[in-house]
């Protein structure tokens, strides 16, 4: 054994135990824990169970039943340490309980056995009271569901979490009369979404919210909360006693799950939404009937109220409407305020107009004005008087009827063609009439006879010209108009060498150019490119492109004759000119 | 049938001077259609209808300052111009066409479009007009009040109370009756002798002046 392999063989013993302790689970631990001691009905409590062994292996073990708990596994997570040369395995879950019934659970050892070690944890108390609201008999029933019916307040009772609250600002009320409920909700967990109040409707009530919920920050007790607040009027239409309420809320918290596994979403808490019902009581509310011996002319207004009557006009000529407007305004239930009745001392053609109603919310009350308008159309010149409107309304706070009678108003009717506006005068004196006739024109927005002509005769034209001109175009792009004109050029370019007194001094030049304009013109009716071609060449070409034969050899004596008069001596023309002109007249008169 | 816009327009400032709102509106909104840039018949009517507008309680535009011509043109004059622009367009697109002008070929066809353009749009509005006129007459009520009320086997409806000087449009007629159109849908029918066409207007002038 040589000196490395001694040290070899030396670290590898030294190993042995180690890698032994890491297989065997050696120091088992467990522990468990309850976040809270005391839950209400319904409410979840949440125990953590840390299991710590040493080794690779960790046992499992089960959550022990508890009767009358609901217990769900929520999250599990393992971490492993390696400390010193000893391996170490931890494991923790979490679980969520609910009770559906008040009572003391108690939940008993978890075991966890490896070999012959064993551990366990120690017994935890968790004490479920029931809703303090349901045991005093306040709320109604579930509804025979079997559900408990939701607390007003959930968590600690000396401490809530949450809690609800419904208050009314008078149990006792005449008809019609506002009662303001204030429903309240109070917090100290954070919440997904502000709560969404449920108003119950009431039997024997009208109610109209008094603007959205209200949110700030209170103090309650020795505890900051957020409250959050919706107010509603209620207007009661009968009488007796009626109740008001419950108020049903639901808030969905955020409630943070202690992270098992600080590995697990980069160590951020995790959190689960957990929505839980809370319902306030119930209010009974006392409705009076309203006192004996209203005033005439009472409709049903309700309130703290006063009227104002206006009328657009104290002077109108015969057949224009005067109309009176009467205006309610105050606190009270405005929708169910009749309007009190308006007449004219005169029989007279009288229009209604439906009431509007517009209310604000001020503070705990509503505020509005009711508003109607009644148009009277006199007929005759004379005065016309728009009788006392009286107005009567009962006021809860003084609890008697009250009356508002507005003065006579007297509007003067003047004749059908002195009207009120000739009486009062035109707001700006018109411009003087004209001593001067015209300008003159028609009336009917129809167009005149000339424009007519000028709008049609200009298109007409365009349309004419825009035609000629295609025509054109169409013409000078035809293949056969164009080789027509081509032959026509040439011709009389022969036309005029004959003709030139120059050309006939010299008759070897002329037969020269005959000769050349004679090769273009069989060219261009052959549609050919000959030019500058030897004529045994040029000839060959206009034959393969389809050229006559008796005209070819027509051309081909021409063109020789052309040739000797070219190359001659002067002498006297002999007409070679002249037929090769008429063979290309020939040429076009051919295509023609 | 051609109008005098003074007849029209001294008809109607003398209506005003009384008091005779509905008849002032519709002397004037004649006028107004025979000379449109006139001051005297602008700031006239104007008056009136802020008048009629203040009767009925709603606030209505400043009466326009003497003088200060706008332009507006007469329905015939709209006419007369969309011709022009057509007959111009037409000439300048000859022009381009038969190149008279080589150089400015290109000048010629954009004035050409251009001219034909505005002229073509201008036939339509006024043509669009014209359609409405001749379906739906503009109308002025001239009583002091009238009612609107629903028509033989229509839904029952609210009535609505019209007073003198308010600019309708007339639909149907039934009877002694014609339907009446206020913002392009029909509210009620009212008797005929309720209402002035503006377009009949001259008529009435011919007979003021024999009364």
């Amino acid at each position: 054994v040589t000196g490395s392999a001694r040290v070899a063989v030396l670290a590898l013993l030294a190993l042995i135990p180690t890698a032994a302790a890491a297989a065997l689970p050696a120091g088992l631990a467990i522990e468990a824990s309850l976040d809270r001691q005391r839950v209400a009905v319904g409410q979840e409590a949440q125990v953590t169970v840390v299991a710590e062994a040493q080794g690779v292996a960790l046992p499992e073990f089960a959550f022990p039943p508890v009767p009358g708990l609901h217990v769900v596994r929520a999250a599990d997570s393992q971490n492993f340490s390696w400390v010193n040369g000893h391996l170490s395995r931890t494991s923790t879950s979490v679980f969520l309980m609910s009770a559906s019934a008040p009572g003391r659970y108690t939940i008993p050892p978890i075991r966890i056995a490896s070999g012959a070690a064993r551990a366990q944890t120690s017994p935890l108390v968790l004490e479920v009271g029931g809703a303090p609201s349901s045991s005093s008999g306040g709320l109604p029933p579930a509804g025979g569901s079997g559900e408990p019916p939701p607390s007003k307040v959930w968590g600690d009772e000396s401490l809530p979490e949450l809690f609800v609250r419904f208050v009314v600002d008078r149990r006792q009320v005449y008809w019609n009369q506002q009662v303001t409920a204030r429903f309240l909700f109070y917090t100290r967990e954070r919440l997904e979404e502000p709560p969404m109040w449920e108003i119950a409707e009431a039997a024997g009530f009208w109610k109209e919210p008094l603007g959205e919920m209200r949110r700030g920050r209170v103090r309650v007790g020795n505890a900051d909360y957020v409250a959050f607040e919706q107010d509603v009027a209620y207007f009661p239409t009968r009488t007796g006693k009626l109740k008001l309420g419950p108020g049903r809320v639901e808030a969905r918290v955020m409630r943070r799950v202690d992270a098992p596994d600080p590995w697990s979403f980069l160590g951020f808490p995790e959190t689960r939404v957990e929505t839980i019902p809370l319902q306030t009581e119930s209010a009974s509310i006392t409705v009076l009937p309203l006192p004996q011996g209203a005033l005439p002319g009472f409709r049903g207004a309700v309130g703290q109220l006063v009227m104002d009557v206006k009328v657009d006009r104290l002077a109108a000529r015969a057949g224009e409407p005067v109309t009176v407007t009467t205006v309610i305004r105050g606190e009270g239930n405005l929708n169910t305020a009749g309007d009190p009745d308006v007449a004219a001392s005169l029989s007279l053609r009288s229009f209604e107009s439906p009431a509007t109603v517009t209310s604000t919310v001020a503070g705990y009350k509503i505020r509005g004005e009711r508003r109607r308008d009644k148009a009277f159309v006199p007929e005759v010149p004379g005065r016309l008087s728009i009788l006392p409107i009286r107005f009567t309304w009962f006021d809860p706070e003084e609890r008697r009827y009250r009356t508002q009678v507005s003065d006579s108003i007297h509007v003067q009717v003047l004749p059908g063609g002195d009207s009120s506006a000739a009486a009062a005068g035109p707001p700006e004196p018109p411009a003087a009439p004209r001593r001067k006739s015209g300008p003159h024109g028609a009336l009917d927005l129809g167009p005149p006879a000339g424009a007519i002509a000028l709008g049609a005769g200009s298109i007409a034209a365009l349309a004419a010209a825009a035609a000629i001109a295609g025509a054109r175009r169409r013409a000078q792009l035809d293949p056969k108009r164009r080789r027509k004109d081509a032959l026509a050029r040439i011709e009389g370019e022969m036309a005029a060498l004959r003709a030139d007194d120059a050309a006939r001094a010299a008759p070897g030049a002329s037969a020269a150019r005959a000769a050349s304009l004679l090769t273009a013109a069989l060219g261009v009716r052959y549609a050919a490119d000959i030019e500058g071609r030897p004529r045994e060449d040029a000839l060959r070409i206009l034959r393969n492109a389809g050229a006559d034969a008796a005209i070819l050899e027509e051309a081909a004596r021409v063109l020789d004759e052309l040739e000797r008069l070219a190359f001659a001596p002067p002498g006297p023309d002999s007409g070679a000119i002249d037929r090769a002109r008429a063979l290309v007249r020939r040429l076009a008169e051919e295509k023609a | 049938v051609s109008a005098d816009a003074s007849a029209l327009y001294n008809a109607g400032t003398a209506a005003l001077e009384q008091g005779d709102l509905g008849r002032a509106v519709a002397f004037l909104a004649a006028a107004r259609r025979v000379d449109p840039r006139a001051p005297d018949v602008r700031r006239n009517l104007a008056i009136a209808e802020r008048t009629v507008a203040s009767a009925r309680g709603e606030s209505a535009p400043t009466p326009p300052a003497a003088g200060g011509p706008a332009l507006a043109l007469s329905a015939a004059e709209g006419w007369w111009l969309a011709a022009l622009l057509l007959a111009l367009g037409a000439a300048a697109a000859i022009a381009g066409v038969w190149g008279l002008h080589r150089k400015r070929a290109r000048l010629l066809r954009v004035s050409a479009a251009a001219a034909l353009a505005a002229g073509a749009l201008i036939t339509l509005w006024l043509g669009a007009a014209a359609l409405l006129e001749r379906r739906h007459p503009e109308a002025v009520i001239v009583v002091a009040s009238v009612e609107a009320r629903r028509g033989v086997d229509e839904a029952p409806r609210t009535p609505i109370l019209m007073q003198a000087g308010e600019r309708v449009r007339i639909g149907r007629s039934h009877g002694g009756d014609v339907e009446v159109i206020l913002g392009g849908s029909p509210i009620g029918w009212v008797p005929r002798a309720a209402v002035w066409y503006v377009a009949d207007t001259p008529r009435y002038t011919a007979r003021l002046r024999s009364e």
